[in-house]
């Protein structure tokens, strides 16, 4: 006859003790703890490492092509608004090609541009490597595009494509999102005959926006109007609605500022133009009655000597540019060496991301370097767990406190590691774009991070310690005697 | 109401282990047929590889048998499971190992009250039974020393106080005397002793120590995993043999000889 086990008060062993056990333990092997905490902390170190450079850089990379952004939209704008002769020339340029002739890509630009062929062909080389073939009929509008603080106008922009900086704002205007090609040019691009079709009807789109701004401006330039009503900052965007652009609040303040900057600029210039044509008309005359008698001979080369002198002054007169314009453009100057520093630390940004991998990889190998060290200390401690088990400590108590004691090693390898890795990436983020780059670091991101390097760490040390707990579990209580 | 405590306390019928070492199977134990009385030294006596701790395992509720059944204080041991079995070890059976196994990093104190803790024991009073016990074996002064700090006899002396924290009606003893000198040895049986006559707990030795076959009550011996005989004390006669010296070896030599020599 077989009596039944009452099983009365089997209680686990209160917590205190439970920590106690597993502090001890730690502090016993505190070599093999100091390792597998090691490994723990440069895994998670790396990892936030690599997403705290990843979003330090995005943050700087954002600000410096928002700040160009504004630029090249005001620019373009008045680009396109301002010169209405270049529309219409595209417009017959591309009528003037025969349909016969429209054959390659090559004939097509130089027929849009009006280039020599070798200028032409260089253009297409440098469009198609920095936007790798795909966006190059953007590229198009650069022909209108009038650059006002130095880049001038298109002829001298083949030479200065050579010239990164203004490269890297070119780029920039090329993915202006304010003129955009519609979808159906984009997709007719393969196909050259139609494209030019598509193309000129664009172009005709363009025409007859720009043919109702030139109305409601009458003849005045575009920045002009605006600097003149720019009180009124609703008629400005109403202005610009009516030929199909819609600009947030901020842009217009800034197109605002910019065309009244630009008017004084202008302004000082004509004042300077002014001054200097009534210098020249002054001069002879004033020659001429100092020296009354004097041969006419070196009257005459002084006279020529001053003509030759004056169309030189005149044609480039010294622009005193306003403070707050120089402002303006060394902001712009910053932003885009900020994007040259980018492209130049960070080549490989625009690539597929790896980041996933990296991480993964990471993972991997600390879980394996974990788990081997957490299945050594449960085998080195069997006759420890298998005396518990004697003394009547459950399976689930031995797996808890292994489970336990890789938790305690994740959190703390967690946080140094998270630590690390923020730091380790804010100094090369600082070092390799210089203070300008860490002003958009934004703290509360690195905060996210480095909870999240915690909770990984935490989560890598409880995954690759569940087998090793499990084995501890099962450990047969008999191991405890001697080995016969 | 409290079940009337039977007279047997261990009860084995056709007791087999086999167990697979590569591809053969090893039949550790034959069938074996026990009956173990409350209140006995029992000595298990054996040489190696006759399945003694394998019995021993089996008794003690660490090992199923493979067929057979093992029944402690009239339970079937393989009827339970895991945590039953582990309530079985905490509360029923102490174990003292030829190692010791203390845990290291457990004072003396916390090494004898983890029994009692594991039984639900509160922390105060396993505390105070705990100085208790360790005063019994004669340890009351160090009860804050850690494993490490004390000597072999010292250590065996807490395991023994640990395995009986939960006042259990059997106390397995894996050769306990078998890493100790001689006379810390004859105090560890003499503490085993007194445990049996004054608290009538039932000692099941497996042991090769003959003064702890003096001190038995019941001897078996197994060989090649079936009982060779069992035999109460009374009925054997333990002669303890030796090695005689003889010739130039039998009178020993003094310091004062070799000089008297050279």
């Amino acid at each position: 006859m077989t009596a039944k086990l009452h099983i009365q008060n089997q209680a686990r062993l209160p917590l205190s003790q439970q920590a106690e056990l597993v502090i001890d333990g730690m502090r016993y092997r505190f070599f093999r703890t100091l390792l597998t905490w090691t490994v723990v902390t440069l895994a998670v170190a790396f990892v936030c490492y690599v997403l705290a450079e990843q979003k330090l850089v995005d943050a700087a990379d954002r600000q410096a092509a928002s700040r160009l952004d504004h630029f090249t939209v005001i620019q373009r704008m008045a680009a396109w608004i301002d010169q209405p002769t270049d529309a219409r020339t595209m417009q017959r340029r591309v009528a003037q090609i025969p349909p016969a002739e429209r054959s390659t890509e090559l004939d097509v630009l130089q027929g849009l541009l009006g280039l020599d062929a070798a200028a032409t062909r260089d253009f297409h080389t440098q469009a198609s490597i920095w936007t790798r073939g795909e966006n190059w009929f953007d590229a198009l509008s650069l022909a209108n595009r009038r650059v006002i603080f130095g880049v001038t106008q298109w002829p001298h922009a083949v030479e200065k494509l050579s010239d990164a900086a203004a490269l890297a704002q070119i780029k920039e205007a090329a993915s202006d999102a304010v003129i955009r090609l519609p979808e159906d040019v984009v997709a007719a691009a393969p196909t050259y005959p139609a494209y030019v079709q598509t193309l000129a009807g664009h172009v005709r789109q363009i025409e007859a926006r720009r043919q109702t701004a030139a109305a409601q401006l009458r003849g005045t330039p575009f920045l002009e109007w605006v600097a003149a009503n720019g009180q009124d900052e609703s008629k400005v965007r109403a202005f610009l609605e009516s030929l199909g652009i819609t600009l947030p609040p901020q842009d217009t303040k800034h197109l605002i500022e910019h065309a009244q900057l630009y008017q004084q600029v202008l302004a000082h210039s004509h004042l300077e133009a002014a001054r200097l044509a009534a210098q020249q008309a002054a001069t002879p005359r004033a020659t001429r009655k100092q020296t009354g008698t004097a041969s006419s001979a070196t009257l005459e080369k002084q006279t020529a000597a001053a003509v030759e002198l004056t169309p030189v002054v005149t044609t480039q007169p010294a622009i005193e540019i306003p403070p707050q314009a120089v402002t303006i453009y060394q902001q712009q100057t910053a932003a885009d060496a900020m994007r040259l520093k980018i492209i130049e630390s960070y080549p490989g940004r625009d690539l597929p991301n790896r980041t996933p991998w990296l991480v993964g990889t990471a993972f991997l190998v600390c879980l394996a370097g974990v788990s081997n060290a957490m299945l050594v200390s449960v085998l080195e401690r069997f006759r420890e767990i298998a005396t518990m088990k004697c003394l009547g400590a459950m399976d689930g108590f031995i797996g808890t406190i292994f489970l336990a004691e890789a938790s305690v090693i994740g959190l703390i390898g967690g946080l140094a590691g998270g630590l690390l890795g923020v730091v380790a990436a804010i100094a090369r983020v600082g070092w390799a774009l210089g203070r300008d780059g860490l002003t958009t670091m934004d703290l509360s991101v690195m905060g996210y991070i480095l909870l999240a390097g915690i909770a990984c760490g935490w989560l890598l040390a409880v995954l690759s310690s569940i087998y090793p707990a499990i084995a501890a579990a099962r450990m047969p209580p008999m191991a405890a005697m001697r080995v016969d | 109401m409290p079940r009337r405590l039977s007279d047997t306390i261990v009860r084995t019928t056709g007791l087999r282990r086999e167990y697979k070492r590569g591809s053969e199977t090893v039949h550790a134990l034959q069938g074996i047929d026990l009956q173990l009385k409350r209140g006995q030294i029992v000595a298990l006596m054996g040489p190696s590889g006759s399945g003694k701790s394998t019995l021993f395992n089996a008794i003690g509720a660490l090992d199923t048998p493979t067929a057979g059944k093992v029944f402690i204080d009239e339970v079937d041991v393989a009827q339970l499971s895991a945590d039953e079995l582990a309530y079985l070890r905490c509360k029923k059976i102490g174990y003292i190992f030829q190692t010791y196994n203390l845990v290291t990093v457990q004072t003396c104190l916390e090494n004898v009250m983890t029994p009692m803790l594991f039984a639900g024991t509160q922390q105060d009073v396993a505390r105070k039974r705990a100085m208790e016990l360790l005063e019994m074996v004669g340890l009351g002064e160090r009860w804050r020393h850690r494993p490490k700090e004390m000597s072999g006899g010292q250590q065996q002396r807490t395991a023994i106080a640990r395995a009986l924290a939960n006042s259990p009606s059997l106390l397995l003893c894996d050769e306990p005397t078998a890493n100790l000198d001689l006379h810390t040895g004859q105090e560890i049986n003499n503490i085993l002793v007194k445990l049996n006559q004054e608290h009538g707990v039932t000692v099941i030795c497996a042991t090769h120590d003959h003064r702890m076959l003096n001190l038995s009550h019941q001897i078996i011996w197994i060989r090649d995993g079936k009982i060779e005989s069992i035999a109460d004390r009374q009925d054997i006669q333990i002669q303890e043999g030796g090695i005689e010296l003889t010739g130039a070896a039998a009178t020993p030599k003094t310091a004062a000889d070799t000089e008297a020599q050279a």
